[in-house]
This record gives structure tokens, sequence and C-alpha cells, in this order.
């Protein structure tokens, strides 16, 4: 499914900040992750991970490290950073509000599984 | 391995300043080797190399990027994928080179934030200023004024209106040319007060009788009929010469102005009373009282005529002949008083007092249509009193300021600047400013001189005077506005004198008539006087005592103080009284000095001249 930008806007990073909370990882490795957990509903162009990073970067959400990879070769791994895992609790708790609200109005399935939508009043 | 020149050339180039200053050649900013090493097939190097040169990173940026572009396409092939998914999954190589490049200029230190900041804000205001530029150029560039009204000819309409039979002027330029070239004695006031008329200038003027009486005829005329141009009459150049504007720093924008008009009649007045004022002497040292009150009553005429134009300056010429008229009068009265009878003196009374009324005025209609009529020539006009200044205009202002032959350099300075003055000097402002100081200015021609200095008005015009700064280089009235401020001054300098000789006349008539001096000027009224005139310092009426038998009138003057009719001598023992204008400070300056002294109105103060015993009359008489 192809998703609107200006979700994706709000929806990539948070995405990148929760799948890196486990551990750092690199590009490319983001990316599959992204792909293959989100059954391609977050996928970002590979082109625009990168500049995401940057993004992250700058803001001191995340710090890059360039270290020998398990493939002998040079990659950047990602790392959340202090204030990124603050601002990752702050995105979770305002898309958990949203999706309370969204599941109320009928618009997401509530929590528990199909039937148990709830048609709006 | 020795490196080749190019190749040291090339590590060079690639090396950061501190690297390099350290005496290494690292060649750490060179980006595209970071790609050729990765061992890239060739489409995906030339793919990362776009994407690397587009981003316009800088170097340890660019090899930033670089690097993880290169890592990321080694992990997707290693992942499986083949060179073309690979570099189709990547997506558009000019998007990501724009992200990059923001995403990574996010991430420069703060000063590099900062110091954008600035350039953008500085970019933005130099388009607005060009912006500003642009539309005040184009109306600066193209904008052309236009004229609408003709001041000269208004300003002209009594001259024009006055028939060619009644105009005193073709009698007055037939006369100058006969008498043509004459020595400085005879066509001047430069004659000591009191001094007689030498035989040598007798002479000359016996030899110009004929021009004379012409004189004395048309200064009895109501016009003189010179109708102002630019440049002068054909028929006036024998006695002008030929006049070229353009000699003259008036430029094509204020061809046929006001400003450009010439008034060389005025010189021409001023020589004629001279004239007749010498002529009157010689007469009255003659016997002949009537020639001489011929002469004076010309010589006002002639200050009169000149008032045919409501400009300040025929107004100043106007009120020094004047002047000079009432100081003649004078003279001769005190020189032999019986010398006119009694018949004449009323008449030089009913002449003075009819040519100098006490609402004599000093006009600025005329400053007001110069200034108006430049600035409909320096300015569009949008209809409602509001326009920009022109190209046309800022060579204009350039003539007002005498510089009418400036070089092409400046022209090329004007024509890059003028927009900026465009901006700055509006047509509404421009006359709203003049208007609000003119009226101050005409308010104070009004008033009594012991009001004058303590006035609101006179406060605003020393305050507008002591201006300075940027708002008085793009103001066009201080460059217009003449030096009005003495011309109040003259005005009651003017109307003193003749209170002086009037008052004098009368009291030579009451001593004929009763043998001695009046005790009070008040004795004088209504029969010789029809009141006591005030004393232009402070209102109270003018002073009067005799003193050794002799009476003495006297303002108290400047200082404000009686000091009992003594009058104020230099150093060499001489009185001063004519200085009393000087003694007004108006403009900022030094102060002038203020005698502690009168200013005597009667007696002339000079060695009086007597005649002697069996001096030469004039030629006929007897």
């Amino acid at each position: 499914m192809r998703i609107e930008r200006e979700l994706m806007r709000g929806a990539g990073p948070v995405a990148v900040l929760k799948l890196l909370e486990r551990g750092e990882m690199y590009g490319y490795e983001l990316v599959e992750a992204l792909a293959r957990r989100t059954d391609g509903v977050l996928s970002v162009g590979q082109s625009t991970l990168y500049p995401m990073l940057y993004n992250l970067e700058a803001k001191g959400l995340v710090v890059g490290r360039w270290r020998e990879g398990d493939n002998g070769r040079g990659r950047k791994y990602y790392a959340l950073t202090a204030k990124g895992k603050k601002r990752l609790a702050a995105d979770m708790e305002q898309w958990s509000a949203v999706a309370r609200a969204m599941s109320a109005l009928g618009v997401i399935a509530a929590p528990g599984g199909a039937g148990s939508r709830r048609a709006l009043a | 391995m020795r490196r080749s020149r190019q190749e040291t050339v090339n590590l060079l180039a690639h090396t950061p300043m501190r690297d390099v200053a350290r005496g290494r050649l690292t060649g750490r900013l060179d980006w595209r080797r970071e790609i050729r090493s990765a061992g890239m097939p060739e489409r995906i190097g030339a793919l990362v190399e776009r994407v690397v040169k587009r981003t316009r990173l800088w170097g340890l940026e660019k090899v930033d990027v670089a690097r993880e572009l290169c890592a990321h396409f080694r992990d997707a092939l290693d992942s499986g994928l083949g060179e073309s998914e690979a570099i189709e999954r990547f997506g558009d190589p000019k998007t990501s080179a724009r992200l990059i490049r923001r995403a990574k200029r996010r991430a420069r230190p703060l000063a590099w934030q900062a110091w954008r900041r600035i350039c953008q804000g500085a970019a933005a205001a130099i388009v607005v200023v060009l912006l500003i530029y642009s539309w005040f150029g184009f109306t600066y560039w193209f904008g052309r004024p236009n004229p609408s009204r003709d001041y000269m000819a208004e300003l002209n309409a009594i001259a024009a209106a006055t028939p060619e039979e009644a105009r005193a002027w073709p009698i007055y330029r037939a006369a100058l040319l006969e008498i043509g070239d004459l020595p400085s004695e005879v066509i001047t006031s430069k004659s000591p007060l009191g001094a007689g008329v030498s035989d040598e200038a007798a002479a000359i003027l016996d030899d110009h009788r004929e021009s004379l009486d012409a004189l004395r005829r048309a200064g009895m005329m109501e016009r003189m009929g010179y109708v102002a141009i630019t440049g002068v009459h054909a028929d006036d150049a024998p006695l002008f010469g030929e006049r070229d504007p353009a000699n003259e720093g008036v430029g094509d924008a204020l061809e046929g102005s006001v400003f450009s008009s010439q008034l060389p009649q005025l010189g021409s007045a001023r020589r004629i009373a001279f004239l007749l004022g010498n002529d009157a002497r010689l007469a009255h040292q003659r016997g002949d009282a009537e020639l001489a009150a011929r002469s004076l009553r010309a010589i006002f005429g002639v200050a009169n005529q000149v008032r045919e134009h409501p400009i300040l300056i025929n107004d100043l010429v106007s009120i020094a002949t004047h002047v000079y008229a009432l100081n003649l009068a004078s003279e001769l009265l005190h020189k032999a008083p019986e010398r006119f009878e009694v018949g004449q003196l009323v008449e030089l009374s009913h002449t003075i007092a009819a040519a100098i009324p006490d609402d004599y005025d000093v006009r600025l209609d005329g400053e007001r249509a110069t200034y108006y009529d430049v600035v409909q020539r320096m300015y569009t006009d949008d209809g409602d009193g509001g326009g920009r200044l022109t190209r046309r205009g800022l060579h204009a202002l350039d003539s007002l300021q005498g510089g009418g032959g400036s070089t092409p350099e400046i022209r090329v300075m004007e024509d890059i600047l003028g927009p900026f003055a465009t901006a700055l000097m509006s047509r509404r402002a421009a006359v709203e400013e003049y208007d609000r100081v003119m009226a101050l200015f005409e308010r104070t021609l009004t008033l009594p001189l012991w009001e004058l200095e303590d006035s609101e008005e006179f406060r605003l015009l020393r305050e507008w005077t002591e201006e300075s700064g940027l708002v008085t280089l793009t103001s066009l009235p201080r460059l217009l506005i003449p030096s009005i401020e003495r011309a109040g001054i003259q005005r009651n300098f003017l109307l003193q004198t003749r209170d002086g000789v009037l008052v004098a006349i009368a009291l030579e008539l009451h001593r004929r008539r009763h043998g001695a001096w009046p005790e009070t000027l008040e004795s004088l009224t209504p029969a010789l006087l029809p009141r006591v005139p005030p004393d232009r310092f402070d209102g109270a009426p003018i002073r009067y005592v005799v003193r050794e038998g002799e009476p003495v009138v006297y303002s108290i003057g400047a200082n404000m103080i009686d000091n009992g009719g003594r009058a104020d001598l230099d150093s060499d023992g001489r009185p001063t009284n004519q200085r009393t204008m000087s003694w007004m400070g108006f403009t900022p300056g030094p102060a002038a000095r203020v005698p502690d002294a009168d200013w005597i109105l009667w007696p002339p103060l000079h060695e009086p001249v007597r005649y002697e015993e069996g001096e030469r009359e004039a030629p006929g008489a007897g």
C-alpha cells in the first residue's frame, strides 16, 4: 500500500528510532527492516533513508559511527542517543493517543483483533 | 613509488589545509577515490558519483556521503540484488542529492548556520532594495515633468499689460544709452553724505541735461513696463550686452523658468537713482530747489516702478532706492532748508507718504512662483499634488547649485544614484516643507521688531536653519529659499527712515510758521503730521529732544535703551547710524554688535556742508 507522503513524513522517523531502540543498525539494514517488519507499508525510498538519518543525526537523536562490519568492510552504524530515546518515548505516546482516538472513531480496529471495530455513532 | 606531478597536484587539491599545515598530503577530500576504491560496478559507481557531486557539499561531507552510499550498494549487492534492481530501488538521484544536501547542512556548526541566515537576510534585503531601486529608477529615468502653469507670465502680468506708450523703460533705455559710461562719482552713491558735487561731475551732468530730464519725466510714470525673460530683449542688448543663459549655469530643464529670468532693469534702476540723486544735489547746490525736489520725486517713482514684479529682489531694490532717496532728502533739507519753499516741502512730504505707505509690504509671491515653477519642471505630476523627481529634475537641481557644467563622470553618478534621490525627495514633501517655512517667514515680515526675536515663528525658523544631516541634503527648500529673514528688518528700517524724514519736514514747517521748534512732536499733529510715528523697536512714539537749539529725532535702537539721542560712533569717531540693520542677528553666527546708543533719525549724521558766499549757480539761472 502506498502511504501518503505527509503520513510518512511523521511515521518514518519514529519507525527508524523504534528500530534503533534495540541496537545500532546500518543504513541498508534499516531499509530492509522497515520493509520486512511492516509488510512494505513503511518502506522508505532508499534515496530518502539517508537524508532522514542525517536529519536525525543533525537533531542529535541518533549518532553515526564508522566501524568495520562483519563483512570486513566499513559501514556507518547508527544508534539512539539519550535525546533520541526521550523523543521516541514521546512520539510513541503521541502515536498511541492518535491510535486510540482513531480506534474510538472506528477508523482502525480496536486492539484485540477483528470484530472489535466500533461503528461511528 | 614516486608520484607524478599531476598526482601530487591532485593530492594537494584534495588535502585539508590543516593537514597541509602539518606537512601531510592526505588527500582525504578525494571522494572520487572513495568511490573508485569501493570496487563497485561502473553504473553504480557513476550513480553514486552523480549523487555526491550534486550535493555540492563540503569536501569531508562528500567523502562521508560517498562512503555511506558505497557501503549501501555493497550491502544491496551482497544481499543478492542485481545491479539494475539495486539502482532502481535506490530512487531518483536528483531528489536524493537535494535531500542529502539539505540534511547535511543542518548538521553544520551554529556559526555557519548564523552566517547563512545573515547572508540570506542580506540577499533578501539586496533584492528588496533592487526592486525599490528599479521602481524609483523607472520613474527617474523615464518620468517626465509636465509644467502646466506659466508662472513667468503671471509675474510679468503688470508689465505686459502696460501699454507701450505708458512704459517708462524705453525712455530709461534711450537715456542710459545716451549717457553711457560715467565716472563712478556721478553714477553711484559713493560720495560721502554731505559732500557737494564737484565741478567735474557738474560738467558731466550738464552735458547730459536732456537725458536727465527724460529720466525725471519717466520716473513720474506709473509703470516701468519691463517684461522679464530668460536672457535680454534684443532692444536692450546695446545696454546690457548679449546674455546667454547657458553661460549663466541655467540648464535645459530650467530654460524659460522664472528662476532663469533676468532682471537687469534693477541695476539700471539703481543707476538712474544715483544719476538723479547727484543731479538733485547739484540743483540744490545751485539754488534750484524745484529741480532738486522733482529729482527726488522721480527717484521715489523709480523705486515704486521696480515693484511691478512681485519678487523679493525687486522689493529689496525698491527699499534700498527709497532709503537712498530719503537719505538724500534728509541731507538736502539739513544742508540748506531755506532753499525749499513751503509748497515744495509739503509736496515732497506727500510724495514720500504716498510712495511708502504704512502698509508697504515685502512680497513673497515671486519667490513662491519661482519655487513652484522649479518644482513643476523637476517632478512628475500625479494630478494630486504628488510626483517623483526625474532625471531632468536632478540635472536642474545641479544647475540650481551652480553645477551647470557637470562632467560626464558626474552625470553617470547622478544617473546611478538618481533613483535614491527620487525615493527621498517627493514633490509633496518638497512643497509642504516649503509652504510651511514660507508661511513662517511671511508672518515674521509683519511682526513689529520688538516682538520678532521672541516670536514662535523666529524660534521655529532658527530651528529649521540649524537642522543638519540627511534631512537637509534632500531638502529642496533649503536650496531655494533665499535669505528672507532680513527682509522684514529692512522693511522696518525703511519705514522708520521715512518717519524720520517726514518728522523733519514737519519740524521745518513748524519752525517757519512759529519761529521755533515745538516742545513735543504731538504739537505737529494733525496739521503737519497725521500722528507721531512709532519707534519701530518698542512701539512707543519716536523720541524727540532739542539739543543746543537743534532738534534731534531718534529711535531707542537695538539696545532697547533710551540713551537720550546719543549716536553710536566708531573708533574714528564717525557715526555708525547707517549700519543699524547689522544690529539685528537673525541667522546663527557671531553675535552682532549691539551699540549702546540710539538710532538718530534726524539730523543726518555728517558734517554739514555750508555753502560759501557767491557759490556758482546753475547755468541759465537768474
